[in-house]
């Protein structure tokens, strides 16, 4: 860390923080701006989308071959933090294009997006944190946020309560998170994770148990932001009680943001205890995976069964960790990406299933959906499909790309456990393609449409396909991402 | 690229698999726009034209023209390079013809078949689409090619057995098919990320040349605490996936349910092309299976187990389009023998001769069903013949196809494979050669008897059509018989041609007709035996032979059993059946492996799957705590709703402080 | 030496005070034992010459969250007969994690990384060194980042606070200035013609 210096060079810091300010500056103003529009305006919202735009440009702009350092090197601004901020703001700013008609009828709307854009810059200071203090910060940022979005609907008494579990457990999960961070920080004397890592590396033999138990209430808090068994079982009812759009929001963004935060763990902080880490995210990753892909099957309700769906995705993205290489990386982040897209898409097509006295949840309703609209039973089946791991799907290769950099690693084992629980998982997706193209319609479909929507799912379907046919730009990216990080 | 002699242009081979996908594309996406006419004359026009290319290749490959090149490189990631290719050999040729010619058959036949029905356009859309993976599959140059042919098969399968999505069973069987064969996939991808784990390539012909280098250095690998050598492992593996998609035992049981299927589709895909492409995948692959014993031993097994079981299965079925497809099972069950026992190219000859016939079979059967109002219990047909004769002709020449007799397709192949699997002698297990010679000898008579009994009941003995459909009965129109004519022409006339133009059977070349596109050990090679032995040769010869061997006689037995049993004395087999209560029964019910299933794989699931919901969500969650929670609060009010959500909020607590319990004693204990 | 014995004072009071919190029958009492932790808690900052943290410890939390706390405890009728229901049930296997986890964290602690040989020995300042203002320059020069991102998140608290809790009765009158400004002569005065 550098030394403190008077006076404060303060451009330089705030240019490298552009799209932070942008987004921040933005969020306060749109908090006033609600005041003085109209009621059901959308204005708040088209300029909260707006936002996520103009952080987009700023972090283009200032992306260069060298990673830049503020604020004394509590900030970085490297290619890996501009990769993952690309993918919170698509997931952002998709899921406040799929609140436009959803919370259409909710009061006090303009509130909604300013935490959305809030809850955004607590995952942007994640993933550009390269120490304890601003990653704690932007995830308590991300988190309170995210509390909040799930309780919106004051008057759905399910996401009362959903809010209230999620919030308590999550307290409980900082609390582990802060309890490990004071170990590493007692044993390394640092919040840096380079120069932890440094400590850490040359630790002597007393420091064992410290380190052990810094690293696992480490592990268990921030297994908990990204769903990982056993920290995991917020999430159904979580995803069931937040509004849909809530849900895909969170389902995204904070795994993406939890996932960065984890490889920069890996990489930096923990390399000398590979061993350790890897024996336990192993442990961790067979409970997910089995959780997850079987839980799933007895769900009726299809938000549930995608919150243990992610729970599963979660244990395959694990593998990438576990195996800790260059190809783990960069496995992951095709896999998050891929499964943003899924995942926004999949919801779009859930929240275009609500209409008159129907939440449109439950797997009955999508019953027949193929013969009344083709359109969206065929993108809901390739997003089923996709997740299943089919070829030549999206889906397929984010498993692949993970799968192979674990058997690279020498964990053939893991890998034809996790290749067994995905065949197990392949059964609740087709069934939901079974509802839509075998099953007779129960409930009259009267769609309320929506172009935003419906862009949406089109958008996401071609991508998935045209990922799956050509997944080779998105491999070459995320390798590009990893330079500078391993 | 590498190119021989003869050059083969590239664009005429792209157009053979591209042209069933454009008409694909067509019906798929611009079907509901479509009138009947045009999406058939589309889609049938594609594939008919590709079957025309494909007969052009095969005349071009034959005059000794090849070809292996990679087209382009789908995909590069680190080291591991995905090309797509083509590999153009005589074994690729013969399948495409296979495939595109009764495709075509089909394609003109479901004009008929399916007419008027709501989901026209799309049946011809999967089906083109079908054919396209089909394709695909044969034509690749590498596993991957071959994967994505494999799943995309399976996923058109799906989709057609499912066709008809109102009927319960149909989605039923679907699902099965899909369900099983995913556990087929399983192994089969296991087997292709081993290939490249030991490889670090996925192209047929890297690793083909690699392979003796590797066979050679011993690599074994443990597994579940038994040292396996590594090739055997692979083969095994793959050999999974091939019995998935073959419908070979245990795995065997979606094949008859896909019945459920419209008819043209079980004579395309679940008789003539995507059940072969297991035997179509081990005789590609023999350069690697030949150098495991283990793993032929493994296949020759399953094969004569198959055969066997699903002949004695047929012998009691009652649905027309059941008996056929357990007898698909138990001839795929013949392929497998021929190739444990190394006699790939019979195995190929009788895939290719079979494809013809039994596609006849279930069209004819198709034809049937059609005149007699979708009745497909064979007990309430008779004395058809009467009213269409193009189907019964055309029948009885599949049937005596498939039932061995001389002349016809399925005679020369059968042949060929029983010959081999007497001369073949396995080193280390003797038993299964012997046990593979009795099924498929004991198999030879059954498939006759089943195959006639089924015949006879539905042209011959009394008429007892339901007196509703009898004023219907009629001869199939011209788009149905016409295809029934040309099927009938592979079958009488597929194992004459390829015995004499092809020269399969002759075993002083030393894998016959393929050439180097097959690859067998000179100390394996039972054509070499039979040779030794003084072979016969040529199709005049084989004919004349016949009469001197066991399986003609055991054939004109089965034949004549049938005869007897459902011409002369018709009261006999339900005396037989009375007589035999346990075994028959047994046997109707198709040796209990649907039940046998349901009680150690589906059920366990099933409550593994309630227990996590029920106690794990139900239980301790919503019935617990949430759930009451939630009811008692609207009821009671939210004081209690607090104290109830305090209590399972504390569950949550609990499972977290737990495994951080766990992983942090664990740690510390091993350190 | 008298310093120690304040530390064990302080440290021991603090802990009990802790379980106090978590096996007080009456809620109010638990809150009162809180209170009394932050106190100890408090002494231990002050025997680290940690006059300021010490200070706020008692004005923020004692002063002003716990205060508000007992508002809402007092406010809510809270049956802790019932909180504690099933306590006896989970005590075998909770208790047992409990200890064993104890057990490990003591290992933790006391395996001699904490220890004045590795972290250095606590040194006192002075009083010429003003521990205010010291913690003022870091943090609005290196910890600045941090510091500006914990007031968005009190921000967001705020906002989230209101968000939850803004009622609008049907049954009462409210005033909308927004409407009473925009309204123009044609909404309130219509001309009828005679």
């Amino acid at each position: 860390m550098a030394n403190v210096t008077f006076p404060f060079p303060f451009p330089d810091h705030l240019i490298t923080l552009m799209p932070e300010m942008i987004v921040a500056i933005m969020a306060m103003f749109l908090l006033l701006f609600d005041v003085f529009v109209a009621k059901g305006s959308k204005t708040t919202a088209y300029l909260a989308i707006a936002t996520t735009v103009a952080a987009g440009v700023a972090t283009w702009s200032l992306q260069g071959p060298d990673p830049l350092v503020a604020f004394y090197g509590f900030f970085v601004f490297d290619s890996f933090a501009v990769f993952s901020k690309f993918l919170i703001y698509v997931a952002t700013a998709l899921g406040m294009i799929l609140s436009l008609e959803y919370m259409k009828n909710e009061k006090h709307i303009g509130e909604y997006y300013v935490l959305m854009l809030f809850a955004m810059l607590g995952m942007m200071l994640m993933v550009s944190s390269n120490n304890f203090v601003t990653m704690y910060l932007g995830l308590e940022l991300m988190a309170l946020c995210v509390y909040v979005l799930v309780a919106y609907q004051r008057e759905v008494l399910r996401a009362n309560e959903a809010a209230l579990k999620y919030f308590i457990l999550g307290a409980l999960s900082s609390g582990m998170l802060l309890y490990g961070i004071t170990f590493l920080y007692g044993v390394t004397g640092s919040f840096d994770f380079a120069v932890m890592g440094e400590k850490l590396a040359h630790a002597e033999g007393d420091a064992t148990a410290a380190v052990m138990l810094g690293m696992v209430f480490l592990i268990a808090g921030l297994g908990f932001k990204v769903s990982m068994a056993p920290f995991h079982m917020w999430t159904p009812d979580a995803y069931e009680g937040a509004p849909t759009p809530v849900t895909a929001f969170m389902s995204v963004a904070p795994k993406v943001a939890g996932f960065v935060i984890f490889m920069r763990i890996v990489a930096d902080l923990l390399p000398a205890l590979q061993h350790e880490y890897q024996s336990i995210l192993i442990g961790v990753a067979v409970l997910t995976i089995a959780v997850g892909n079987l839980a799933a099957i007895a769900q009726r309700n299809i938000k549930r069964m995608l919150a243990y769906s992610t729970v599963g995705h979660v244990g395959f993205i694990m593998m990438g960790l576990i195996a800790g290489s260059p190809a783990g990386f960069s496995g992951i982040l095709v896999y998050l990406s891929i499964y943003l897209v899924m995942t926004m898409g999949v919801f779009a097509v859930i929240i275009l299933m609500r209409r008159e006295g129907i939440q449109g949840e439950l797997l009955d309703d999508f019953a027949g959906l193929s013969k009344v609209r083709p359109g969206y039973a065929l993108a809901m089946g390739l997003f089923m499909f996709s997740m299943a791991g089919i070829p030549f799907l999206g889906g397929f290769w984010a498993k692949y790309v993970v799968f192979m950099a674990a058997v690279e690693a020498g964990h053939l084992y893991l890998v034809l456990y996790a290749l067994l629980f995905s065949a197990v998982g392949a059964f609740y997706y087709l069934r939901v393609v079974k509802y839509i193209y075998f099953d007779e319609e129960r409930v009259a479909f009267n769609f309320i449409e929506s172009r935003p929507m419906q862009a949406t799912v089109f958008v996401t379907a071609v991508t998935i396909v045209f990922l799956g046919l050509f997944p080779d730009a998105l491999f070459e990216l995320c390798r590009q991402a990893l330079v500078g990080l391993v | 690229m590498q190119e021989t002699a003869l050059t083969l242009s590239t664009t005429e081979l792209l157009a053979i698999p591209a042209l069933p996908l454009i008409g694909a594309m067509i019906a798929g996406l611009f079907g509901w726009a479509m009138k009947e006419r045009m999406a058939h004359s589309i889609t049938s026009g594609f594939v008919i034209l590709s079957a025309l290319l494909s007969i052009h290749v095969f005349t071009q490959v034959l005059a000794g023209a090849s070809f292996h090149g990679n087209l382009w490189t789908w995909m590069i990631a680190g080291d591991f390079v995905v090309p797509v290719g083509l590999l153009i050999d005589r074994l690729t040729t013969i399948m495409m013809v296979t495939v595109t010619v009764v495709s075509a058959c089909v394609h003109i036949y479901t004009i008929g078949y399916m007419h008027g029905d709501p989901g026209y356009p799309r049946f011809f859309a999967y089906i083109s689409a079908f054919t396209f993976s089909m394709l695909v599959l044969v034509m690749g140059n590498n596993f991957f090619t071959l994967f994505f042919g494999w799943e995309a098969v399976g996923l058109f399968s799906y989709l057609l057995i499912g066709f008809w999505f109102k009927r319960e069973s149909a989605n039923y069987a679907a699902m099965k098919a899909f369900i099983v064969n995913r556990v087929g996939d399983f192994g089969f991808a296991v087997g292709i990320l081993a290939i490249w784990y030991y490889y670090g390539s996925v192209e047929y012909k890297t690793v083909f040349a690699m392979t003796p280098d590797f066979v050679a250095q011993n690599v074994t690998l443990g597994f579940m605490g038994w040292e396996v050598a590594a090739i055997t492992f692979i083969c095994l593996a793959l050999f999974v996936g091939a019995m998935g998609k073959s419908g070979q035992v245990p795995l065997h049981v979606w094949l008859p349910d896909s019945m459920e299927g419209p008819t043209p589709i079980s004579a395309l895909i679940h008789a003539a092309t995507m059940v072969t492409a297991g035997v179509f995948m081990v005789a590609r692959l023999s350069p690697m299976f030949e150098f495991s014993e283990t793993a032929l031993v493994v296949v020759t097994l399953v094969g004569a187990i198959t055969a066997w079981m699903c002949a004695t299965i047929g012998l009691v079925q009652n649905d027309i389009k059941r008996v056929i497809a357990y007898s698909t099972c138990s001839q795929l069950g013949y392929m497998f023998v021929g190739l444990g026992v190394s006699a790939y190219s019979a195995s190929i000859f009788h895939l290719m001769t079979h494809a013809y016939f039994k596609a006849l079979l279930f069209l004819a059967a198709g034809s049937v069903i059609h005149a007699v109002m979708a009745e497909q219990d064979i007990r309430k047909m008779g004395q058809l013949r009467k009213y269409m004769p193009v189907t019964y002709i055309t029948m009885l020449l599949a049937a005596l196809a498939l039932a061995g007799v001389p002349p016809f397709a399925g005679f020369f192949s059968k042949d060929l494979i029983i010959e081999a699997t007497m001369a073949r002698e396995f080193t280390e297990y003797g038993w299964v050669g012997s046990f593979a010679t009795f099924a498929v000898l004991t198999g030879v008579f059954m498939t006759a008897f089943y195959t006639f009994r089924m015949f006879f009941l539905t042209f011959h003995n009394s008429d007892r059509v339901d007196p509703h459909a009898k004023g219907h009965l009629h001869e199939s129109p011209k788009v149905i018989t016409i295809p029934l004519m040309i099927l009938a022409v592979g079958a009488v006339g597929s194992g004459i041609w390829g015995v004499t133009v092809l020269d399969i059977a002759n075993p002083e070349v030393l894998n016959g007709y393929f050439g180097d596109a097959i690859f067998v050990m000179d100390a394996h090679n039972p054509l070499m035996v039979m040779a030794a032995d003084g072979g016969v040769h040529g199709a005049l010869g084989m004919i004349l032979h016949a009469p001197f061997t066991l399986p003609f006689w055991l054939a004109l037995g089965g034949i004549g059993l049938a005869y007897f049993m459902y011409f002369k004395q018709t009261t006999m087999p339900a005396k037989i059946a009375a007589a035999s209560g346990p075994i028959y029964t047994f046997l109707l019910n198709k040796w209990y492996w649907d039940e046998l299933y349901e009680k150690i794989f589906i059920r366990p699931a099933r409550s593994l799957g309630t227990f996590l919901w029920q106690r794990g969500d139900l239980g301790i969650i919503d019935k617990g705590a949430i759930h009451k929670g939630i009811i008692d609060n609207i009821v009671a009010g939210a004081a209690r709703m607090r104290a109830m959500q305090t209590g399972f909020v504390y569950h949550y607590a609990f499972a977290m402080v737990s495994g951080v319990f766990v992983l942090l004693t664990y740690l510390l204990l091993k350190a | 030496m008298l310093e120690t014995a304040f530390f064990y004072m302080f440290g021991g009071m603090s802990v009990l005070s802790g379980m106090g919190v978590v096996l007080a029958r009456n809620t109010m009492h638990s809150v009162m034992f809180l209170i009394f932790c932050f106190f100890n808690a408090s002494g231990l900052f002050f025997l680290l010459d940690a006059e300021f943290l010490g200070i706020i410890l008692i004005l923020i939390y004692v002063g002003a969250v716990m205060v508000l706390f007992m508002f809402v405890i007092m406010m809510l009728e809270v049956n802790a007969a019932k909180l504690r229901e099933g306590f006896l049930q989970y005590l075998p296997l909770g208790g047992m994690i409990a200890v064993v986890l104890m057990i490990e964290f003591i290992a933790a602690s006391s395996s001699g990384v904490f220890a004045e040989s590795a972290m250095g020995a606590v040194t006192h300042m002075g009083q010429e060194v003003n521990n205010t203002k010291e913690i003022g320059q870091i943090l609005y020069t290196r910890y600045l980042l941090g510091f500006e991102i914990a007031a968005i998140i009190l921000l967001v608290a705020l906002i989230g606070a209101v968000v939850l809790t803004i009622r609008e009765r049907k049954d009462a009158k409210y005033q909308n200035m927004s409407a009473q400004v925009k309204v123009r002569r044609e909404d309130r005065v219509r001309k009828v013609s005679m």
